[in-house]
Order: C-alpha cells, then sequence, then structure tokens
C-alpha cells in the first residue's frame, strides 16, 4: 500500500523537523510572550552595559571571511581489507579566496580539503588513526594500530609500552598502557579495561600528561611524563590532597593552575587550585553563591550558573573573578539559553566550561567566550573576562547548529546540515582572540550521513555516519591555515 | 546527564550508557512505542530493541540528537512489529486509521516504490513541511511522524478534535498537491 510508504518516508525525516516538535512544550501564550520579551529585554541591556562600559568594542566588529566556492566531496570506494595500501588519502580540494574588502588581515587565506577513507570502523583524532586488531571492536579493552598522513599515504605509527608503579597517599597504582607519539603528542592503543588511572585528551605534550589516578576514595591528579615515567603529585602538600570523591579535573595549558569536579551521591562541587602557591578554593566559596560550571584565563576566573526551567529555557547567571584580588565582577544575569529554544528567541547559544563533564575526553578548562543572538539571530561575542560584546558580522545563526569548543576554548566550530539533506553543508570556525570567522559550504551527493568528528586548532574532520551495520568511514579533514 | 555524556559513554562501550538512555529517553521512547502497539508488553519489548539498536550501531554513529535518533529507532521498530502483529489480527493501533488518511495524498495508482526510494520521498515531505505554518507542521509530525490519536493531540494543544481533524484534513489535501506537483502522484 502506497500510504505505507508514505508513513515509511515520514519516519525518516530530518531531525531538524523532530527537534523542534520534540522540544516544543505546550506553553501558555501570554507566557511564552512574557519570556520571550525578558530575554530579547535582557540581551539587549547585557549589550547596552557592555557598550557603555568600553567605546572602543563598538568598533571591534569581528572580520568575516567568506569563501564563496562550494566544496564537492568524493564518496567512499568498494570496501576490503584493512591495510595501509587500501586506506585512501586523496586530497580533494583546495579552495583559496580573498578576504572581504578592507579587513586586511591575511594575505592569503585558504581551505583545503583531504578525504580520508578507511575500509573498517576508526577512532581518529588529530590526524591519527587508530585501527582495531582485535576480532571483537569497539569494546574497551581493545588493541590498535595508529596510521598518520604522509604524502598522501598511510604510515604506521611505532607502538611504545609504559608500565610503572606509582604510590599516592599509601596506595600503589599501577600505569600500564600502550601508546604512539605523533607530533609530540600521545595516542593511547591499548588500555586495561580494569586500569586504575585515565588520561585526558587533547593535550600539548607527551612530556606532561595530566591524569586521574583512581584512589579508592576518588580520583587524583598527576602529571606523568609518558618518556620518563616521572611523576609530578598535583596536590602534595595542598589542602586539597585528601578530597574524595574527584572525578574530573582539567590543568591550565601552562601548568599553574587546575580545576577539579567533586561529586558524590547527594552534591557536586568544583574547585580552583593555584598551583604555584597550592592555595585550594572551593568556588561556591570564593563566589558567595552555587558555580554550576567556570571557565580559566590567565587572570580570571569566568563562572556561572544555571537555573533549570523544566518547561522553557534555561537560564545564565555569570561573572567573572579576578585571581590576584579575588575580586568579582557581575556579567550576565537572567539570560535565556537560545538554544534550547525556538529559531526567534535571543539569548546565549554557546557557553561551554569546566562542569564536572569530560567534554570527549579532553583537558577542558573552559571557554572564556560565549556566543548569543538577537531576535533577528544576529551573532555576537561576549567576552566573558572583559565583559565586551563584538557583533558578528555577516554570520546569521542557524538554530540546531551544531558547537564544537577547541580543547582552549579559544576557537569554535560551527557546523549544520542545510536544506534537510544529511551531508554537512554548512562549516564555520570562530576564532575568538583573532576575531575572524572563516566560513564555507560544501556538498555530500553520497547521500549519507555526516557529523563533525573532531576539531583541532587547525583542521576540521566531518565523518561519515552511515546507519545500519556499514562499518567503513569516510573523513574529509578541512586545514584551515587562514584561522592561524 | 546531557546527552553527550551518554553518547561517550556508548562510545566507551560502558554499559551505563543504556541505563542513562532509559532513564532519560524512556518515557519519550515509549510513548511513540504505546502510539503505534496497543498492547504495553509489545511496546516495552520496542523500547528493549531500541536502547540494543543504539548500543549496536553507536559507534559508529554520533548523534548529534539523541532524543530524535533514538525516537526513529523506537518508531522504525514499534511499526515493523505491528506490521507481525497485524498479520496476527491483533487491532487496537492507530497506525491502520493513519494509514487510511495518508492514503489520501499518494493514491493507490501510483507506484513510489518502482519511481523513488523512501529516502527521496522523505526529503520531499521535509520540503513540503518548510511551507507549512508552524501549528499545521506540529500536528502533522504528532499525527504521522509520532502516530498520536487525534484526542491526544487535542488535549496536548488544547484545541478541539475537530479542529484538528480539520488542519489534518487541510494538511492532507496540501500535501497531495504538492506531491504531485513534485511528480509523486
Amino acid at each position: 500500500m502506497n500510504s505505507e510508504k508514505l508513513l515509511d518516508a515520514i519516519g525518516l525525516l530530518d531531525d531538524r523537523y523532530l527537534e523542534t516538535e520534540r522540544k516544543t512544550p505546550v506553553i501558555p501564550w501570554r507566557r511564552r510572550l512574557i519570556a520571550f520579551a525578558a530575554a530579547v529585554l535582557m540581551l539587549i541591556l547585557s549589550v547596552g552595559t557592555a557598550m557603555a562600559i568600553s567605546e572602543e568594542f563598538r568598533e571591534a566588529v569581528f572580520r568575516f571571511f567568506l569563501v564563496e566556492q562550494d566544496v564537492i566531496v568524493p564518496t567512499s570506494p568498494v570496501e576490503s581489507e584493512i591495510s595501509a595500501d587500501n586506506m585512501i588519502v586523496e586530497p580533494t580540494v583546495s579552495i583559496t579566496g580573498s578576504p572581504l574588502e578592507g579587513s586586511g588581515v591575511y594575505d592569503t587565506q585558504s581551505v583545503t580539503g583531504v578525504y580520508v577513507h578507511t575500509p573498517v570502523a576508526t577512532l581518529a583524532r588529530d590526524d591519527v588513526f587508530l585501527v582495531c586488531r582485535d576480532e571483537v571492536s569497539m569494546k574497551s579493552g581493545n588493541h590498535y594500530d595508529a596510521y598518520y598522513v604522509e604524502k598522501g599515504a598511510f604510515e604506521q605509527l611505532q607502538e611504545r609500552s609504559f608500565d610503572h608503579i606509582y604510590e599516592i597517599r599509601g596506595d600503589r597504582i599501577r600505569v600500564c598502557f600502550d601508546w604512539v607519539e605523533y607530533k609530540g603528542k600521545a595516542h593511547l592503543t591499548y588500555v586495561d579495561p580494569k586500569a586504575q588511572f585515565r588520561f585526558f585528551g587533547e593535550q600539548p605534550s607527551a612530556e606532561a600528561m595530566l591524569a586521574c589516578l583512581k584512589l579508592p576514595d576518588g580520583g587524583y591528579p598527576v602529571l606523568i611524563n609518558l618518556y620518563t615515567g616521572e611523576m609530578t603529585d598535583l596536590l602534595a602538600g595542598t589542602e586539597a590532597e585528601s578530597l574524595p570523591n574527584l572525578d574530573m579535573m582539567a590543568i591550565s595549558r601552562d601548568h599553574t593552575k587546575l580545576v577539579m569536579h567533586q561529586e558524590d551521591l547527594k552534591e557536586s562541587f568544583l574547585y580552583y587550585v593555584d598551583l604555584t602557591t597550592g592555595a585550594v578554593h572551593k568556588l561556591d566559596e570564593l563566589a558567595g553563591e552555587r558555580v554550576d560550571a567556570c571557565a580559566l584565563t590567565e587572570k580570571k576566573l569566568i563562572c556561572w550558573s544555571i537555573t533549570e526551567h523544566p518547561f522553557g529555557a534555561d537560564e545564565y547567571r555569570i561573572w567573572n573573578i579576578d585571581l590576584t584580588s579575588f575580586q568579582k565582577t557581575e556579567l550576565f544575569d537572567g539570560v535565556r539559553n537560545a538554544a534550547q529554544t525556538k529559531t526567534e528567541d535571543a539569548g546565549i547559544v554557546f557557553l561551554e566550561g569546566f562542569d564536572g563533564r569530560s567534554h570527549w575526553g579532553n583537558n577542558y578548562t573552559g571557554s572564556p567566550f560565549a556566543v548569543a543572538v538577537d531576535e533577528e539571530q544576529n551573532g555576537y561575542v561576549i567576552d566573558l573576562e572583559t565583559g565586551e560584546t563584538s557583533r558578528l558580522e555577516g554570520l546569521v545563526w542557524q538554530h540546531g547548529m551544531s558547537k564544537i569548543p577547541s580543547s582552549d576554548g579559544r576557537k569554535l566550530l560551527m557546523t549544520c546540515r542545510e536544506d534537510g539533506r544529511p551531508d554537512i553543508g554548512f562549516i564555520a570556525v570562530l576564532d575568538f582572540e583573532e576575531e575572524t570567522v572563516l566560513q564555507f559550504h560544501r556538498e555530500n551527493n553520497g547521500g549519507v550521513s555526516e557529523s563533525a568528528y573532531w576539531f583541532s586548532a587547525d583542521t576540521v574532520a566531518i565523518c561519515t555516519v552511515v546507519y545500519g551495520t556499514s562499518l567503513s568511514a569516510d573523513y574529509y579533514l578541512y586545514r584551515l591555515s587562514g584561522t592561524r | 546527564m546531557e546527552d553527550r555524556k551518554i553518547v561517550e559513554l556508548y562510545w566507551a562501550r560502558v554499559e551505563q550508557a543504556i541505563h542513562e538512555t532509559q532513564r532519560k529517553y524512556g518515557p519519550y521512547c515509549l510513548s511513540i512505542a504505546k502510539n503505534i502497539l496497543p498492547f504495553r508488553e509489545d511496546a516495552e519489548e520496542s523500547v528493549n530493541d531500541t536502547y540494543l539498536t543504539a548500543w549496536n550501531i553507536i559507534p559508529p554513529n554520533r548523534p548529534g540528537n539523541l532524543g530524535t535518533f533514538l525516537g526513529k529507532i523506537t518508531r522504525r521498530i514499534s511499526i515493523d512489529r505491528w506490521r507481525c502483529l497485524s498479520a496476527e489480527k491483533r487491532g487496537g493501533s492507530t497506525v491502520p486509521v493513519a494509514l487510511d488518511e495518508l492514503a489520501e495524498c499518494i493514491p493507490d495508482k501510483s507506484d513510489p516504490e518502482a519511481e523513488v526510494e523512501a529516502k527521496e520521498l522523505a526529503k520531499a515531505v521535509g520540503r513540503f513541511l518548510d511551507t507549512l505554518p508552524f501549528a499545521d507542521k506540529s500536528v502533522f509530525l504528532k499525527r504521522y511522524y509520532y502516530l498520536a490519536s487525534i484526542q491526544d493531540i487535542a488535549e496536548e494543544l488544547r484545541m478541539s478534535p475537530g479542529k484538528v481533524k480539520s488542519m489534518l484534513h487541510r494538511t492532507r489535501g496540501k500535501l497531495r498537491l504538492y506531491l504531485e506537483k513534485e511528480g509523486y502522484c
């Protein structure tokens, strides 16, 4: 019966139709109107306040660069047995353009695309592709071969073994795993599922890797040099040395500051540790109010609390604390999370800090920048360290845009599908510090679903997602030399 | 727990992923399954199959919206189950009525199976939905995606059942015209 075909087809509708439908609660009209008006007013007031503080940022409009060419990407070849020979690396795209007249920022700006196909499922990060060599894959405790791309071909990386025993607070912890090094960074290729430790990803050097040792009463942060085995006890001699139930931590790039999350069955807290002085601060006490998430900068700690509304968007209250004087500066109160609302709502659409979640296993100390939209979906970047707000000229926010911050929180990848297609059609990278946006459109006509897979300082990786049982993978790596 | 964290658990092959999914999306998936399958045990079985399917396909999938991802799986599994059960003459579902209603949009004389793939048809329906006012789109999706009863939609949206029926009738007429224009009928 043809109506059954139509019923099945409706089941294949793009997620965006269903997301809107699923998330839209039935709210009486009057309440919705008031909530919307309040959000718009709050955002206008917030922007207005920041403008009053600094005239300079009136001029600090984000420069905008648009690569106009569309990119048509290749699709996957026939699957075959895995080997370095039949994994395909193919430079497919080279698109270049000039900055818009008047910006004068870049001499050259380019995006180069590379196509990578692996005939089996792979894990990938920072240009290292891990291929499982066990019979049953995608389980914890799997062993992986690691490959990198060199001059258009795959090269296997030499595996190393690490096996050391450390004594912390009277407990002996064995840290044993296999790993490879690529461009100074470590990638783990085997970890025992019962290991008493875990490392965080996205760390710049294998010489000092933040690890969480699993002690009987919770996690404990240490730095480990993977080449020598030398371990640095980060909490030795501090008040935090015996804190129980720590489950998440992140360290600043210069290793002078640490944030930690403590959680038991009843409650959770965030802590800030100055590693140069050993001072430990419980953030709720430091701020004098509840802190749900934070972001570290060199001089400040940005904090926010979230008020949840079961039938509407959450609200943020945001402030920062000077790390020398511990003076608290209020920034915003009652700003809505517009990412949880319908398209015409104003509020914050990106705000992601250290909050006890693992952020894809990365060492993530939070982003000191937020992105907000007004009721016309014009974008604004808010520097939460200074309170300054800049208009994102030329970028109209698209509802349902997927966002991935870089691990240092200084860049933001935004992607979305277009016109109901399953492929990622739009990619934009916001460089908060350079005040630039790089955006371009692309197409994958293979009819497969895609998602943003990883984002590092200079590479956006888009990966095909095949519903069902196909386990091959296609990656499209876009090198963003223009974002610096 | 947030979606990203749950998906991470799937990728790490930690079985807690299933428990967290059950806790967060169990009622949502069950509500879809119950619209399609009149017997609770059938609906619950569909939801359990949803968890198993999610476990098997994440990875390699990394769903951007876990709720809709799971909802789609539940809907597909539940309709498949309904098709098996309807062969055994177990009635009480909203599906046959919804099918009768949708038959207006693509008459039996056309043969979409031979002419278009379901994915193409889904894209066309998506483009059609883009042309609809929000309320009409919402009612259409509740009825034909979530397969909710007219009464349930009316109660949820605080409308009379007659108004819901009338909106659906109007939308189906528009859909038929749209699909004709697109060459599907």
